[in-house]
C-alpha cells in the first residue's frame, strides 16, 4: 500500500464522475447534459445531508473542467466563511479573475449556503451576475427557504432526495466487496436504518467495523455505533428515566468535567438516543420539548450543567 | 459552442425584444429620453427576475449613456461618495465626455451598511445626470427610514409586475427554436407557470431541462427543478396525517421535496379542522405552535440545531388527533392570500408613512393613531375627502376608507 493512498473511505469511495453517482437519477441526468454541453446556469442544490450534493458538484465540475479542475475549481464552506467580507473579497476576487485557456469558465461551489447570513447572500447577487461569463456558482443547501428569493431567481434549482435503501445497501455491498469484508445483508440494512439513508455516515460506520476487524452483521453494527456514540450518555438517560437522578447527575459531571465534552454535544447525543429509543411518542415528545429549550438556553450562553441537571430531573419525574 | 448562460445569451438586445412590463418600459424610456436635471431620480420597483437592471442598461445603451453602477460590493470600496458626487455634478454636455447615468442597484441592500447614506442622497439631490435606483422590496420604502428620500416627489416611481406566464412561454419557445431543441408546448407552459412570473428563473429552468436534448416531451420530463413545491406538499401532508408515529412522520418529511414552511402551512390549515374535542385540538395546536417557535429561533437566532425540534413537534401534531375520518385537504388560506395581504399592508404602510410625515407622528400603528379618525372624516365629510385626495393623491384616498371597511377582511376568490 502506498503511503499517500486515501485512508478515509468516504473520500476513497467518493464518486469521481457523474456516471458513478448513486441515486437521484433524474437530477444526475440533467447534470450530465451540462457536462456534455460544457455549459450550465448557476445552480442551487437542495437536499438533506449525505445524499451526494457536494459530490455531484465536484463531479460536474470535474467533468466540465477536465484536467484544469485544480485551477478552475474553488469550494468554500459558507458556514465557516459566512461573513460578508468573505463575499466581498474572497469570492469576488476568485470570480472576477479571468479564466485560463482551455476551460469555459471557473466553478465556485458554496457549500452550506443556507448558513450564510441574508446580508452575505444579498452581497452575492450582483457578483453572480457581473462575473457570470468567467465564473459559475453552485450553491448547496439543506433548506431552500433560507436562500433569499433573488438568489434562487439566479439559479436553476435542483432538489435532491433521500437515497433509497436499495441504493445505499448496494453501495455498501460494493465497498465491502472491494475491501474484502465479511458481511451479511441484514448487517448492511442495519447500517442504513441507523442513519436513515445518510450515505456518508453509513460508510463511516462500515469503516469502523473494518478497523475493528468485525463482521458486518446486525449485532456488531449496533455495538459499534454504541461505542462511537458515548455509552455514558445512554447510561445517563437510563438512570434518569429510572428516577435515579443523583447517579445520573454524577455521571453527567464526569462527562462534562472529566471527559470535557461540551454541553451542546451532550444535548446532541441525548437527542439521538431519545429519538432512537423505544419510549412511547408521548414521553419522547415531553423529553424532546424540554431538550429543545435546554439547547436554546445553552446557545444563548447560560450555565451548561444546570440546564442539563434540570433536564435529567425532568426525565426522572416523567411517569411512564 | 457558446458557453454563455442562457439568461445572458438571450437577454434582450433591443427594446422591442424586452418581454413583459410594457408600461414600465415605456415610462422609463420616456423618463430617461426627456431627462433634465429637474427630473432627478427614478426608482424601479419590482420582484426579482423581471428585468429592472436589464432595462436600465438597455435604455441607457440605446440613448448612448454610460452606466456607473453602484452595488453592495463596490459601494465605499471602488465607488466612494467623492467619486459619485463628482460624477453627479459633471455636466453632461462637456465636450468629449460621454453622458453618464448613475445606477444604484438594489438600493435597500446596497445602502444597508453604508454609513454616509444621508450625505449621498443630499449630493444626489442636485444631480446633473440621471440617477436610477432599483429595489425588490417595496415594504422597505416605507419601513426603512434611510429610504425616506425615495418617497419624495422628485423621485419618479416605476413599478414592475411579475411577467405573465404566456409571455414567458412565448420567449421560452423562441429560445428553444434558436437552440434547435424541439420542446412540447405543455413543457414550456409548465416551466413558465412554475417560475411564478420570474422570467430569469424560467430561463434558468429551461436551460436545466432542455440543454443537450433534441426533443423534450412532457412525458419524459422528470421535474427536478420545481420551484413551487405545493403539489408535493399535498401528498406529503396526506401521508403525514395518515402516519401512526413520529418516526414514520419524520421519514415522510425528510423524503419529501416540499419545503418545511409549506408543509407547516398545510398542517396548520387542516389539522385544527378535524372534528375532535377542544382539548385534543388544543394539544395539537400546541405542538404546532412549539414547532413554529423552534423554527423561528433557528432562523432568527441562527441556531440551526433547533430545526430538528421544530420538525419533531410538527410530526407529533397529527399523531395527537388519533384516529381521523377522511377529510379533503384545504389549500392554506395564508398562502392563498399571501400576495394580497402583502399588497394591502404595503398600501397601508405607504399611507401611514405619508401621514406621519405630514402630522409629525410615528408610523408604527394603524389602529392606535390618527388614521381611523381621518378615515372617518373622509367617509362622512365630502369637503374633507376632496381635500384629502388633492393633498395625498387618489391612491391614498382609496386606501384610507378601507380602514373602516369591514368587508376588506372577508376572503375574495
Amino acid at each position: 500500500m502506498s503511503s499517500d493512498e486515501e485512508m478515509i473511505w468516504t473520500e476513497k469511495y467518493r464518486p469521481k464522475k457523474l456516471d458513478d453517482l448513486v441515486g437521484n437519477d433524474a437530477v444526475v441526468l440533467r447534470l450530465k447534459q451540462f457536462a456534455r454541453q460544457k455549459n450550465m446556469p448557476h445552480c442551487l442544490f437542495i437536499g438533506p445531508a449525505g445524499v451526494g450534493k457536494t459530490t455531484a458538484a465536484i463531479c460536474l465540475s470535474r467533468d466540465i473542467l477536465g484536467e484544469h479542475f485544480r485551477e478552475g475549481y474553488l469550494e468554500l464552506n459558507a458556514s465557516s466563511d459566512n461573513r460578508i467580507d468573505v463575499v466581498r473579497t474572497q469570492i469576488k476576487d476568485y470570480a472576477r479573475t479571468t479564466t485560463f485557456s482551455g476551460i469555459p469558465f471557473k466553478i465556485l461551489v458554496l457549500d452550506e449556503a443556507d448558513n450564510m447570513t441574508p446580508e452575505a447572500q444579498q452581497a452575492l447577487r450582483r457578483t453572480m451576475e457581473i462575473y457570470s461569463n468567467v465564473c459559475r456558482f453552485i450553491l448547496i443547501a439543506n433548506y431552500s427557504n433560507r436562500i433569499i428569493e433573488p438568489i434562487q431567481s439566479r439559479c436553476a434549482v435542483f432538489r435532491f432526495t433521500r437515497l433509497s435503501k436499495n441504493d445505499v445497501v448496494e453501495r455498501l455491498r460494493y465497498i465491502a466487496e472491494q475491501e474484502g469484508l465479511k458481511y451479511d445483508r441484514e448487517g448492511l440494512e442495519a447500517i442504513y436504518d441507523e442513519h436513515q439513508g445518510d450515505l456518508r455516515m453509513c460508510i463511516n460506520t462500515l469503516q469502523s467495523l473494518a478497523v475493528l476487524n468485525k463482521k458486518v452483521d446486525k449485532q456488531n453494527v449496533l455495538e459499534v455505533l454504541g461505542s462511537v456514540y458515548l455509552a455514558d450518555i445512554s447510561q445517563i438517560i437510563d438512570l434518569s428515566l429510572e428516577g435515579k437522578f443523583n447517579d445520573a447527575r454524577r455521571k453527567l459531571q464526569d462527562v462534562l468535567y472529566l471527559k470535557a465534552i461540551p454541553p451542546e454535544d451532550v444535548v446532541r447525543q441525548i437527542y439521538r438516543e431519545i429519538v432512537k429509543s423505544g419510549l412511547p411518542d408521548k414521553v419522547k415528545v415531553e423529553v424532546l420539548g424540554y431538550l429543545g429549550e435546554v439547547e436554546f438556553r445553552l446557545v444563548q450562553g447560560s450555565d451548561g450543567e444546570v440546564q442539563l441537571d434540570a433536564l435529567l430531573a425532568k426525565m426522572a419525574s416523567i411517569k411512564k | 459552442m457558446s458557453t454563455a448562460m442562457w439568461t445572458v445569451k438571450y437577454a434582450p438586445k433591443t427594446l422591442e425584444e424586452f418581454v413583459g412590463n410594457k408600461q414600465a418600459k415605456t415610462a422609463f424610456y420616456e423618463w430617461l429620453d426627456k431627462w433634465t436635471p429637474k427630473n432627478r431620480w427614478a426608482l424601479l420597483i419590482g420582484p426579482p427576475g423581471v428585468g429592472k437592471t436589464t432595462l436600465v442598461y438597455l435604455v441607457a445603451n440605446t440613448l448612448g449613456l454610460d452606466v456607473i453602477e453602484v452595488n453592495r460590493e463596490n459601494i465605499g470600496v471602488s465607488v466612494t461618495l467623492e467619486k459619485l458626487s463628482e460624477t453627479a455634478s459633471t455636466t453632461a454636455t462637456l465636450f468629449g465626455a460621454s453622458r453618464k447615468l448613475i445606477l444604484i442597484e438594489e438600493v435597500e441592500v446596497t445602502l444597508s451598511a453604508f454609513t454616509e447614506t444621508e450625505r449621498l442622497f443630499e449630493v444626489l439631490k442636485n444631480t446633473r445626470v440621471p440617477v436610477v435606483f432599483t429595489m425588490n422590496d417595496q415594504d422597505a420604502l416605507y419601513s426603512n427610514r434611510k429610504l425616506y428620500y425615495l418617497r419624495q416627489e422628485y423621485c419618479t416611481q416605476i413599478k414592475f409586475d411579475r411577467v405573465r406566464s404566456d409571455q414567458i412561454q412565448g420567449l421560452l419557445g423562441k429560445i428553444c427554436r434558436s437552440e434547435g431543441v424541439s420542446v412540447e408546448q405543455e413543457v414550456l407552459k409548465d416551466i413558465a407557470e412554475n417560475a411564478g412570473g420570474d422570467l430569469r428563473a424560467a430561463i434558468n429552468d429551461l436551460q436545466a431541462v432542455c440543454s443537450g436534448e433534441q426533443v423534450v416531451r412532457s412525458s419524459d420530463i422528470n421535474w427536478v427543478t420545481r420551484r413551487d413545491t405545493q403539489i408535493y406538499a399535498y401528498k406529503t401532508v396526506l401521508d403525514l396525517i395518515r402516519s401512526q408515529s413520529i418516526y414514520t412522520a419524520k421519514n415522510i418529511v425528510t423524503n419529501s421535496v416540499a419545503d418545511w414552511d409549506t408543509i407547516y402551512a398545510w398542517l396548520a390549515e387542516n389539522l385544527p379542522a378535524y372534528p375532535k374535542p377542544p382539548e385534543t385540538i388544543q394539544e395539537c395546536c400546541d405542538a404546532l405552535s412549539k414547532a413554529s417557535v423552534y423554527a423561528y429561533r433557528a432562523d432568527r437566532f441562527r441556531v440551526y440545531e433547533q430545526r430538528k425540534f421544530a420538525e419533531d413537534f410538527m410530526c407529533y401534531a397529527p399523531q395527537l388527533l388519533g384516529e381521523k375520518p377522511f377529510r379533503k385537504l384545504e389549500f392554506p388560506l395564508r398562502l392563498k392570500y399571501l400576495s394580497r395581504s402583502r399588497e394591502i399592508r404595503m398600501k397601508l404602510n405607504a399611507l401611514s408613512a405619508m401621514l406621519s410625515d405630514y402630522l409629525h407622528t410615528s408610523e408604527n400603528s394603524y389602529v392606535d393613531s390618527d388614521m381611523p379618525f381621518i378615515a372617518l372624516f373622509t367617509s362622512v365629510d365630502k369637503t374633507f375627502s376632496e381635500w384629502f385626495e388633492r393633498r395625498f393623491g387618489p391612491e391614498a384616498a382609496k386606501t384610507i376608507v378601507r380602514i373602516l371597511d369591514k368587508g376588506e377582511h372577508t376572503p375574495i376568490e
